[in-house]
């Protein structure tokens, strides 16, 4: 009943949108409605629950029908789907690379074909030349609507920080460590005044070499480098080794857990609640949730886990933290070009990128499924959230809003209920800014490759990470000395990397000639 | 007439008589072809047809040419994967774990199944039965999950006990060694009562006269099991293990992508992971069929020679 | 008739000391994961449970029941199952009875056809671009035929078929019949465990599937309960910001508990299963049979 309710008040809302609009045109000519079908990897409500199902149908006059892929096989169901030639309407999230692989093929709908109907797209794509220069594919078209986020908060620009138990350093005496160095003194006493705890904690397996190397200026594989201004080989220089040494040095004293990079998720969490985890990287409001879990089981109040300044190492000398990028390209929407309903498509995409759109998708309707508290949009009670954790009503599952792969500007306007953990976080990350550790890390540049590139990277890629990582690993553990450091760079160079380096750099060439075409 | 005609004469009679013998048996067979035929229709359709999908293994694959239009690049596939710099290791890898399973992990079902046997209360027997097949059920994600939590160096029980009885922690993840081990305890755990299922079935299918008859003449438990029991099975683990032969390469990606981790491919990586690297994901399609064509050839031969063999030895065999 | 010996023997001591390890060891962590799926959510973080519940509560279990999704994919799953476990049976059956006739007519090479396709086959997208020109796409058919024959389960039947004494089978033809009657008169019967084990393979691996369902069905009303468990127990609290797709673990981060609580959610039903199984695996089938 209260379903068929909210869908009646939107579809009336859906009336007066279109009774304004189209009494200004022609007369009330009725819109035919093509039948959609769109393949979202989340959770979706189903169909008759859809909540937008009749605005969409009033508005751009298509019938929206969810088919499903689930975790680890949206890809392949995708690839299979277009083999068969039977590609859904409308697809969400598809990684860049797929689209601009498949899109060049002729599957897909060129959206640089359509600027002149896509007014607030266009406009999000020129507010940002460096993603918009990203988001053509080699044979110079885009393919891709990817999702655009606007943060108003620190405390969601800066998300993958550095973290630590704070408490302990005070425990023997030492400030939070600035430098890598004072980070190794830290660790260390810790250590003999608390001998259970493991030090460095990480859930990410070899990646901790991508998370600890912005600190020291590199990367385990290829990418842009700021000083030279063009792409390397990141081991290749000093400064992996320097973190590879660093790494070893603490494996060896005992301050890196030895499970460092074979922990699960649940073992980490466990670990940092539990008190075991001294420093770590990882997202602010996991950090937040860890030792909010840990307050509810334990009554010592000296647990305290909170964000800390970027770390500076001897080699790179600079205050280097991960900001969330503003546009994400991995989780694009595409469109079948085989779609009857190609151009109804094209408006609601657009629409899409509209204040209005953007809302109505994330948030609902005000006093239908929100109402505003401080200016921020509050799900009502029955609505499960942070803040509603008495809820009933799943606003994905049970309405079809909110769902991460179908918004594509998505606001930071949710009302929050900041409790201590939260503010305390927040308190700290404002210095991040007012210290300017707003440097571009992620510089949100998406190299596009030839079809022929593609072939040379798939082949020699993977190959080259196992072996960066192997060594790595083998440095680290010790199990192999930091001499043969040469002897690894002969074989990744055996493994073909100079040629993927050249194909990068040939690639930037290209990205840099459309930056500066666009600038024309 | 000659001699040449005599012969050619007698060799198309007999011709002849083969043809109408054949004839006659299908016609006296015709129940049982009449059964045959939706299942041979099933294994033409959805068998044999799609196998035309090999030739991707020979081409360079993309989805809008398909797979008739799509470039012929001949054995190039073939060549990337027997030339790539792991390619020694992981299929020495695939061997190892594999053979180290088939060695400790295929006779613990049967074992348990005679034991079995030889509990007395049905009662106690079923429950058994029930709650050994259990282990199966549960996800590969939680068994790996399990394995971690419990050989963990830092908060698990094994290095507990390990610590207590005066040793130093065992990284077990970390250690190239004991992965091989680790691999098949876990799969021993998981499918010893579910791989039982089989034999008991096959237990339960030996006359119990004999066992009666065995004890009139004042056999003992043990020589019961040994000259009736056991060979009351063997047919079965004779064809399961030829079976087995068969899928000496296949050791699946699922559970070793959990448990790896680089700092032990050495003995880890086996070539269905590094296909999944390599193939799947970047939807090297090509690359993974071509591997898979050469897996397919070699377990054939695996196969064709343990039948053979097992043929000459127990004159049991799939065909 | 004879008992055999009475006595308790050391051997059945030690056999029902190790009977019982064995269920300890096997049963451990189902205990383990239903105490998970009880309890609230920090306990389980903190990975404080060995065998209870801490905090216990139901939420796992309502946060997946509530849904009317949850209850259509569990009514499929049992069609399918029910279905596909038919339709495996009776052909199954019928070509492992035809193969285990030694006189059959070509016996060899249909054999050999049979087993060749254990080996070989056309991978992913064949079997994708078949299915849809079956016209098969999105519906039952395609989630119960394309697996209607297992090669290895056949085999298994065949080989408790040629089992059957010839005597037996002879007298049937003795007293007129055709390949038929002796088909259901004598081996249909007396291959009843064989259909029990091969039945409940066949039951589970429908039970259990994802991924054939997850490729051939579009309509998430279709899915059968794993497809539907695995996306619910995805962690929600990932948005799609900041997030690589390259950089994501395969798997996404799935809810401990909710993991658990669908695993129970699984295995109950297989455990109502069995014991019907179970009758068929006791000794002595084929008692009556055949003297000596």
């Amino acid at each position: 009943m209260k379903k068929a309710m909210i869908i009646l008040l939107f579809a009336t809302l859906a009336g007066t949108f279109i009774g304004c609009k189209e009494s200004a045109h022609n007369g009330n000519k009725p819109k035919e409605v093509v039948n959609v079908e769109f393949l979202v990897s989340s959770p979706a409500a189903s169909d008759e629950q859809f909540i937008l199902k009749d605005l969409l149908q009033e508005k751009f006059g298509i019938s929206v029908k969810f088919s499903m892929a689930a975790q680890g096989a949206h890809l392949e169901k995708l690839q299979l789907l277009v083999a068969a030639n039977s590609l859904p309407d409308l697809m969400s999230p598809v990684p860049s690379e797929t689209a601009h692989k498949i899109g060049s093929l002729g599957a897909l709908v060129p959206y640089n074909e359509h600027l002149d109907k896509m007014p607030n797209y266009k406009k999000m794509m020129e507010s940002d030349p460096v993603s918009y220069a990203s988001m053509y594919a080699a044979d110079g078209n885009i393919y891709i609507a990817p999702q655009y986020s606007e943060f108003s908060n620190v405390h969601k620009v800066f998300r993958y920080i550095p973290t630590m138990r704070t408490d302990l350093m005070e425990s023997v005496g030492l400030e939070v460590p600035e430098t890598f160095d004072e980070l190794y003194k830290g660790l260390k006493a810790i250590k003999s005044k608390h001998p259970e705890t493991v030090g460095l904690v990480n859930r990410t397996g070899t990646d901790i070499f991508k998370d600890l190397g912005y600190s020291f200026g590199t990367r385990p594989d290829i990418t842009y480098n700021y000083e030279q201004e063009k792409y390397v080989f990141g081991p290749e220089s000093e400064n992996y080794k320097a973190m590879i040494s660093y790494l070893n040095k603490l494996w060896k004293e005992g301050l890196a857990d030895p499970e460092l990079f074979t922990a699960s998720t649940q073992q980490y969490e466990a670990k940092v609640i539990n008190g075991l985890g001294v420093f770590l990287i990882d997202w602010e409001e996991n950090s937040n949730n860890y030792w909010r879990t840990h307050d509810s089981l334990n009554s010592d109040s000296a647990f305290r886990l909170e964000p800390i300044m970027p770390i500076i190492s001897d080699v790179y000398k600079r205050k280097i933290v991960q900001q969330m990028p503003e546009t994400n390209l991995y989780t694009s929407m595409v469109l079948s070009k085989k779609s009857p309903a190609v151009d109804k498509l094209i408006q609601f995409v657009d629409w899409l990128y509209s204040d209005e759109g953007s809302i109505i998708v994330q948030f609902g309707a005000e006093n239908v499924t929100y109402a505003k508290q401080d200016g921020r949009y509050k799900f009502l009670p029955n609505i499960i959230a942070d803040y509603n954790p008495d809820g009933s009503t799943d606003i994905q599952k049970d309405y079809g809003i909110k769902l991460p792969h179908i918004i594509r500007l998505s606001k930071d306007l949710e009302y929050e209920e900041r409790d201590e953990y939260t503010q305390n976080s927040e308190a700290i990350l404002k210095q991040y800014i007012e210290n300017q550790y707003n440097y571009p890390v992620n510089n949100g540049i998406e190299l596009s490759f030839t079809e022929e590139e593609t072939a040379t990277i798939g082949r020699l890629r993977s190959d080259i990470n196992t072996c960066v990582n192997e060594w790595s690993i083998e440095f680290v553990t010790g199990s192999k000395s930091l001499d043969k450091y040469d002897e690894f760079l002969q074989e990744t160079k055996a493994r073909g990397v100079d040629e993927l380096v050249d194909i990068y750099n040939d690639a930037y060439t290209r990205f840099t000639e459309r930056i500066n075409n666009m600038k024309k | 007439m000659g001699v040449y005609s005599r012969l050619t004469n007698r060799s198309m009679i007999k011709r002849q008589e083969r043809k109408s013998k054949t004839l006659g048996t299908l016609i006296k067979q015709k129940y049982l072809f009449m059964m045959l035929f939706p299942s041979l229709l099933y294994y033409f359709i959805f068998r044999y047809i799609p196998m035309y999908g090999v030739i991707i293994a020979f081409k360079d694959y993309n989805f809008i040419s398909g797979i008739w239009g799509s470039k012929w690049v001949g054995l190039k596939y073939f060549k990337q994967f027997l030339q790539n710099p792991y390619f020694f290791r992981t299929l020495r890898n695939t061997f190892i774990i594999s053979i180290n399973s088939l060695f400790w992990f295929f006779p613990v079902p049967i074992i348990f199944a005679i034991l079995l046997n030889e509990v007395k209360n049905t009662q106690f027997k079923k429950t058994i039965q029930t709650v050994t097949y259990l282990p199966h059920f549960i996800s590969i994600v939680t068994v790996v999950g399990l394995l971690k939590q419990l050989t963990s160096p830092t908060t698990g029980v094994i290095n507990a006990v390990i610590m207590t009885l005066g040793g130093n922690p065992i990284n077990f993840f970390m250690e190239k060694g004991w992965f091989v081990p680790l691999y098949v305890i876990s799969a021993i755990w998981s499918d010893f009562g579910w791989g039982a299922i089989v034999y008991i079935a096959a237990i339960s299918g030996i006359g119990q006269e004999l066992y009666e008859a065995a004890s009139i003449d004042g056999a003992g438990r043990f020589r019961q099991i040994w000259h009736i029991t056991i060979p009351g099975i063997m047919p079965t683990v004779v064809i399961l293990l030829i079976l087995r032969m068969g899928s000496l390469l296949d050791v699946g990606y699922e559970k070793i992508l959990l448990m790896y981790n680089e700092g032990i491919y050495e003995t880890s990586d086996v070539i269905s992971t590094y296909i999944y690297r390599n193939g799947i994901r970047q939807a090297n399609y090509s690359f993974g069929t071509a591997v898979g064509l050469l897996n397919s050839t070699v377990s054939l031969a695996l196969v064709i020679m343990s039948n053979y063999i097992s043929k000459n030895v127990t004159e049991v065999g799939l065909w | 008739m004879v008992k055999n010996n009475s006595k308790i023997q050391a051997f059945d001591v030690v056999n029902v000391i190790l009977m019982l390890f064995l269920m300890g060891v096997a049963l451990y962590p189902i205990v383990y994961e239903i105490a998970i799926s009880l309890s609230s959510a920090s306990y389980v973080q903190a990975n404080k449970i060995s065998v209870f519940p801490k905090g216990f509560n139901f939420d796992s279990y309502k946060n997946l029941v509530q849904y009317r999704i949850f209850w259509i994919s569990y009514k499929n799953t049992i069609v399918y199952s029910v279905l596909g476990t038919l339709i495996n049976l009776t052909l199954t059956s019928t070509l492992a009875f035809c193969l285990s006739r030694r006189e059959l007519l070509f016996r060899k090479q249909i054999t050999l056809f049979i087993i060749f396709t254990m080996f070989f086959s056309g991978g992913m997208i064949p079997n994708f671009l078949l299915v849809n020109w079956l016209g098969i796409y999105n519906s039952i058919w395609a989630v119960v035929l394309p697996g209607a024959i297992s090669t290895y389960n056949m085999i298994i039947v065949r080989t408790f078929m040629s089992g059957i004494p010839e005597e037996v089978i002879e007298s049937v033809r003795i007293d007129g019949g055709n390949d038929l009657q002796i088909f259901s008169r004598i081996v249909l019967p007396l291959s009843k465990s064989a259909f029990a084990t091969v039945g409940l393979f066949y039951f589970i691996g429908h039970w259990n599937s994802y991924f054939g369902p997850m490729i051939y069905l579009s309509d998430k009303s279709l899915q059968p309960l794993q497809v539907i468990l695995k996306e619910m127990i995805v962690d929600q609290n990932i948005e799609g910001l900041g997030l690589r797709m390259s950089d994501l673990k395969d798997e996404m981060p799935t809810s401990e508990m909710f993991t658990a609580a669908s695993i129970v959610l699984s295995i109950i039903p297989v455990l109502c299963v069995y014991p019907f199984v179970q009758k068929y695996f006791v000794k002595g089938v084929m008692i009556g049979s055949v003297k000596g």
